[in-house]
């Protein structure tokens, strides 16, 4: 099988606290959050924190939320790679996003509205795969499209598809990760199960008590290293592996060792011709919940050994919340921007680390250090797990964004 | 494919047959004519009767009838394969679902429940069905998968994407053996923007490439594969179907869906290493819409040339109705069957007139063709095409 190299050259955004790769960056060095208290949906739920994101009023109308999300995200992430717009790259250029939720909003309006024009109108947008549509759509995107629906894992797995496609020969360049927008249907089927915390989002602290829900959306542009290399493109990282596993094990619990993860972290290190000990650092999916930081922790053991204590790691969440399909795209993205800056971002709210959670997870202002290879974890409902590596190319051109 | 990949087991549901043989039996070879399911079916909408999914293995409580489906599908095929209800090695066996609709009969119900009592009393039984893979994920745990797990919405061609996909893991050496498939439950809502759309036949049809289609009639159904490694298969005296040649996978505007689908099946071709003359039989995913029959149409003669009016061409939804991402599956499974024995399914000879018809229309009764490359399509609806080209698999 050919096997092409993959770099990121584009970034695109859209999270409560930055609309932008340039600000998500600053954010994260500045230890801002998003989080604030919604009156968006009037719930009666457990709590109204959640990272709600202010879209610019540009954004184009008819279309789902979450669509909006990913259309603001892919016209940055196209600007940011710095393809020509109009260029024939179009063409076969594909688009594979990931979303949990998916256009939950029209549905809602779908039933509530009692117009058969609205009805119509809307059931376009009802389809998981109107996003990708919509974005392919809206830049004349014109190779294959695909949607991942696999609750938190969705964008990690777009994402992986996307540079299997590539790898394969079969594109030159991608669009890939997801979208998902805040929704009654999430915030109270959360409040319901108990996962949502009242107070805040705090990964791997002894106080948690569960998650904080967020909307965006996060796009990267894949393209193939020669691809790149020949038209000068500015190199963000080379996303060089990805693996996925089930757990196998419930259908809203992790497994307790992280089975299911641990297979999939051992998949994406094969797949990128690299060994635990050549990752510098892990960005966790660290929701806030009892069982699902202790469940990575133990699964961080399983793959990195002895090592596990001298290997940082973090969780992003706290900063915009958990945008469920959308975090694994927007996590791995503010997880580059910090290593094109020899930064670790801290998990905010972590304050006295639970022993359950015994790891090295950056904390306070943030940790200065060189990051050549790092690895970016998710889970998911139904017992779904992703890990992709990325790590940065000596000999790509870079410049400071 | 640069590893061989066969089908060693299939399951299916549909409203009229459980499993293999009953859904195969749908298209019988004994000069009869497969059932033309007019007048007695509701046009808009034809379910699973709940007695059939009784006589299945009992479900863990929590799943929703989507997974309901896909497990009930899964467990079959599994059976089928000769693997009982475990799948071998759950560290090398993965799971790749895909779904038209996915959970958003569910989502209707979970929002149904809180606009009517309030976000508080929503249901956390509903709620976590709530996630497309759900379903993956409850089948994984019924049926020990713990390798790849992967589960795709992207429309009406997820099924085959979800064949794709798992073709794919088996040829990275990802897993040793991977169960694929796809289902969809239209919720009523969903049914009434169809009918809102004009896509539905107020007689309750489906009548592919025929003068007279108006439309066509929606189904449940789910199905899924086993594909695995062949050398892996036959280690177990397992049976080969079929051998999975070529995929062929494209996306384009909604405008451009002819030339999407000509570029999917060209690839599929290139990938099996033919030339379209080969190609012993076409199972099309025409469903009796005027506009999907015809980038069906446009694509097929565009992809195939001058053999795209002499290949014998099925049409599967005309009587198993427009079952979605499901009917990808639907259509692999009735073409592995055809390369197991002979035998080209037939459509109801009443739904289309030759005469009229730019194919060769395998009309009537299923017909002895001994095929020994067939050909399926799936056209979605978002601007996906996916193509597969299976090889009768060598004894």
């Amino acid at each position: 099988m050919s096997a092409h190299r993959v770099v990121i050259t584009g970034v695109g955004v859209a999270a409560a606290n930055a609309l932008s790769a340039e600000e998500l960056a600053r954010a994260l060095v500045e230890r801002r959050s998003g989080i604030r208290q919604t009156d968006a949906f009037g719930l009666d739920s457990r709590t109204r924190s959640a990272g709600e994101v202010d879209l610019p009023g540009s954004s184009p109308e008819g279309v789902d939320r979450v669509s909006r999300l990913a259309l603001h995200a892919a016209e940055q992430a196209l600007r940011d790679c710095g393809l020509d717009l109009d260029g024939s790259w179009r063409a076969n250029t594909g688009v594979m996003l990931g979303t949990s939720r998916g256009p939950a909003l029209s549905l809602e309006r779908f039933m509530r509205s009692g117009s058969e024009e609205v009805r119509r109108e809307l059931f376009a947008e009802l389809p998981f795969s109107s996003i990708a549509r919509n974005v392919a759509a809206r830049f004349g995107l014109g190779g294959v499209q695909s949607t991942v629906t696999m609750a938190c894992v969705s964008s990690s797995l777009a994402m992986g598809r996307a540079l299997d496609e590539i790898r394969r020969g079969r594109a030159s360049v991608m669009l890939a990760g997801g979208a998902d927008a805040l929704t009654s249907l999430s915030f109270s089927g959360f409040s319901v199960l108990r996962a949502m915390s009242p107070t805040l989002c705090r990964p791997f602290d002894h106080r948690r008590n569960g998650m904080v829900l967020g909307e965006g959306a996060g796009i990267i542009v894949l393209e193939e290293l020669q691809h790149a290399l020949q038209r000068g493109a500015r190199i963000l990282a080379e996303l060089c592996g990805w693996g996925t596993a089930g757990d196998a094990y419930h259908a809203t619990s992790p497994h307790p060792e992280g089975r299911g993860l641990q297979q999939a972290m051992t998949a994406a290190l094969r797949q990128s011709g690299l060994a635990p000990e050549q990752i510098d650092f892990v960005n966790l999916h660290g929701t806030g919940t009892p069982a699902n930081d202790p469940a990575e922790c133990h699964a961080l053991r399983g793959v990195f050994g002895a090592r596990t204590e001298a290997l940082p790691v973090n969780s992003l969440k706290p900063y915009f919340g958990h945008t469920l399909g959308a975090s694994g795209a927007l996590e791995l993205i503010g997880s580059v921007l910090g290593m094109e800056r020899d930064f670790i971002p801290p998990t905010l709210n972590c304050e006295e680390l639970d022993p359950k959670c015994n790891v090295d997870v950056v904390r306070g202002e943030g940790r200065s250090r060189r990051i050549d290879v790092l690895m970016s974890t998710k889970s998911a409902f139904g017992g779904a797990n992703v890990a992709l590596v990325a790590r940065r190319l000596p000999e790509a051109r870079r410049e400071t964004r | 494919m640069s590893r061989g990949i066969v089908i060693s087991g299939l399951g299916a549901l549909c409203p009229r047959a459980a499993g293999r043989k009953a859904l195969w039996d749908l298209f019988p070879r004994d000069g009869s004519e497969p059932l033309l399911p007019r007048g007695a079916i509701p046009p808009a909408l034809e379910r699973i009767p709940e007695p059939v999914l009784e006589l299945l293995p009992a479900p863990p409580r929590h799943m929703d009838r989507l997974g309901r489906l896909l497990l009930a599908a899964t467990t079959l095929a599994l059976e089928d394969s000769r693997l009982g209800s475990a799948a071998g090695d759950p560290l090398r066996t993965g799971i790749a679902m895909g779904s038209g609709y996915g959970c958003l009969p569910t989502n209707e119900e979970y929002l149904e429940g809180i606009l009517e009592r309030g976000s508080r009393y929503g249901n956390p039984v509903v709620f976590q069905n709530t996630v497309t893979n759900a379903a993956t994920g409850s089948i994984s745990v019924v049926h020990d998968l713990r390798g790849p797990n992967a589960t795709l919405c992207s429309g009406w061609a997820a099924g085959l994407e979800a064949l794709d996909f798992g073709c794919q893991q088996l040829e990275e050496g990802l897993a040793a053996r991977m169960v694929v498939g796809s289902a969809d439950t239209p919720s009523k809502r969903l049914v009434e923007g169809m009918s809102l759309q004009g896509w539905l036949s107020p007689h309750g049809t489906a009548l592919p490439f025929a003068e007279d289609s108006d439309g066509t009639r929606v189904s449940e159904a789910a199905c899924t594969l086993v594909l695995e490694e062949v050398s892996q298969a036959r280690a177990r005296g397992a049976h080969l179907y079929a051998e999975v040649a070529g995929t062929g996978r494209r996306g384009g505007p909604l405008e451009e869906q002819a030339r999407t689908l000509a570029r999917a099946v060209s690839d599929a071709v290139h990938a099996a290493r033919i030339e379209p003359e080969q190609l012993g039989a076409v199972f099309s995913g025409a469903n009796g819409r005027r506009d999907f029959d015809g980038c069906e149409g446009r694509a097929l003669r565009e992809a195939l040339g001058p053999w795209a009016s002499r290949v014998p061409v099925t049409c599967p939804k005309s009587v198993l109705g427009e079952t979605f991402s499901a009917a990808g599956p639907l259509a692999v499974l009735l073409g592995a069957l055809a390369l197991d024995t002979g035998w080209v399914p037939g459509t109801p000879r009443g739904t289309i007139p030759a005469s009229a018809s730019p194919f060769n229309l395998v009309a009537g009764a299923s017909r002895r063709l001994e095929p020994e490359w067939v050909l399926i399509t799936a056209l979605g609806d978002e601007g996906s095409a996916l193509a597969v080209v299976l090889r009768r698999s060598a004894p």
